[in-house]
């Protein structure tokens, strides 16, 4: 038997998946600005942790920038070809989005193995502390992101619950604008 | 519905990729410190409000939605407030703070275990 199940709220107007990513995106906030919040202001308490910055790659943060514009330009394109129900557009842009984050979460490996390699660590001393935690809490919004794309990919392909590639879409911005500040906080700011 | 065509997201698309070239390309040509963190920092609000406004279509959610996100960023903003006084301070009344990371000669950050204590000291000469 179905039970039914609310999908808009009639108060604010949104529909409840919306209004669920959102709060989760107001999480979030909460959850990685107390991070860069604490970066930021130890960072700008102890000017010397420069010298560690200057030993992040510039050029590969900035490669995984451009990646993900580009996978957010294309997961908005998945969102505008289901609403105009192109099923296969909306599978095909999620699963150009899906290789975004792969080549994203390979160049992040490339510089994991580097940094290791030249024995940096998460424990070496605060400020690799917070970039080995910062970038990995992102690399796994970034893995779960990628679940969350290929699940609705086929859900979209097959016409059900379309809705849901706008769902995937917000939370996957909300992941590329974490990004856009992790790059100069982490990559620029020598 | 946003209502946008795939023309509008492109055009929103390629000023986000010239603002991240921007921001790429200064600090390559230039040192100069307040520029760089100035056009690196000022991008990215840019480029953040770019995508939640276009992208995100924050520009024609509901209100209900600023509120939500309103109140998240304010508590980020609450912690950076309560928090600044001591970890911006080097010292107050009767205390001063004592972390400190050695920076390796090779200036590598990877030899040499850094010392980090971040226990604040008690100060018992008086201030004056």
């Amino acid at each position: 038997m179905d039970s039914p199940i609310a999908t808009s709220r009639s108060k604010t107007g949104i529909s409840t998946g919306k209004l669920a990513v959102y709060w989760l995106i107001a999480s979030e906030i909460v959850i990685f600005g107390g991070l860069l919040v604490c970066y930021l202001l130890l960072r700008m308490r102890n000017p010397e942790w420069g010298i560690f910055a200057s030993n992040t790659n510039t050029h590969l943060g900035a490669l995984n920038t451009f990646v993900l514009l580009t996978s957010s330009f294309c997961v908005v394109l998945a969102h505008h070809a289901a609403e105009n129900k192109e099923t296969d557009k909306a599978f095909k842009y999620l699963w150009i989005t899906i290789l975004g984050g792969l080549i994203f979460l390979v160049v992040k490996t490339i510089e994991y193995t580097t940094k290791f390699s030249h024995g940096i660590f998460i424990t070496t001393n605060p400020f690799w502390g917070f970039y080995f935690i910062a970038t990995g809490i992102h690399g796994l919004h970034v893995i779960a992101g990628m679940i969350c794309m290929a699940i609705v990919s086929f859900q979209a392909k097959a016409g059900r619950n379309l809705g849901r590639v706008e769902l995937a879409g917000l939370y996957w911005h909300f992941v590329d604008i974490v990004w856009i500040f992790l790059f100069p906080l982490l990559y620029i700011a020598k | 519905m946003s209502g946008h065509s795939a023309n509008h997201y492109f055009k929103v698309y390629a000023i986000l990729v010239v603002l991240f070239l921007v921001s790429y390309v200064v600090p390559e040509m230039t040192h100069y410190k307040p520029l760089v963190l100035a056009s690196a920092f000022g991008i990215a609000v840019v480029k953040a409000w770019m995508v939640a406004a276009y992208f995100m279509h924050l520009k024609h959610e509901r209100t209900f939605v600023g509120y939500i996100l309103i109140t998240a960023l304010a508590f980020m903003f609450l912690l950076y407030v309560a928090l600044m006084p001591d970890i911006q301070r080097k010292e107050g009344h009767h205390w001063r703070s004592n972390i400190v990371v050695e920076v390796p000669e090779d200036h590598h950050g990877g030899h040499g275990a850094p010392h980090h204590d971040v226990h604040a000291e008690p100060v018992h000469e008086a201030k004056h």
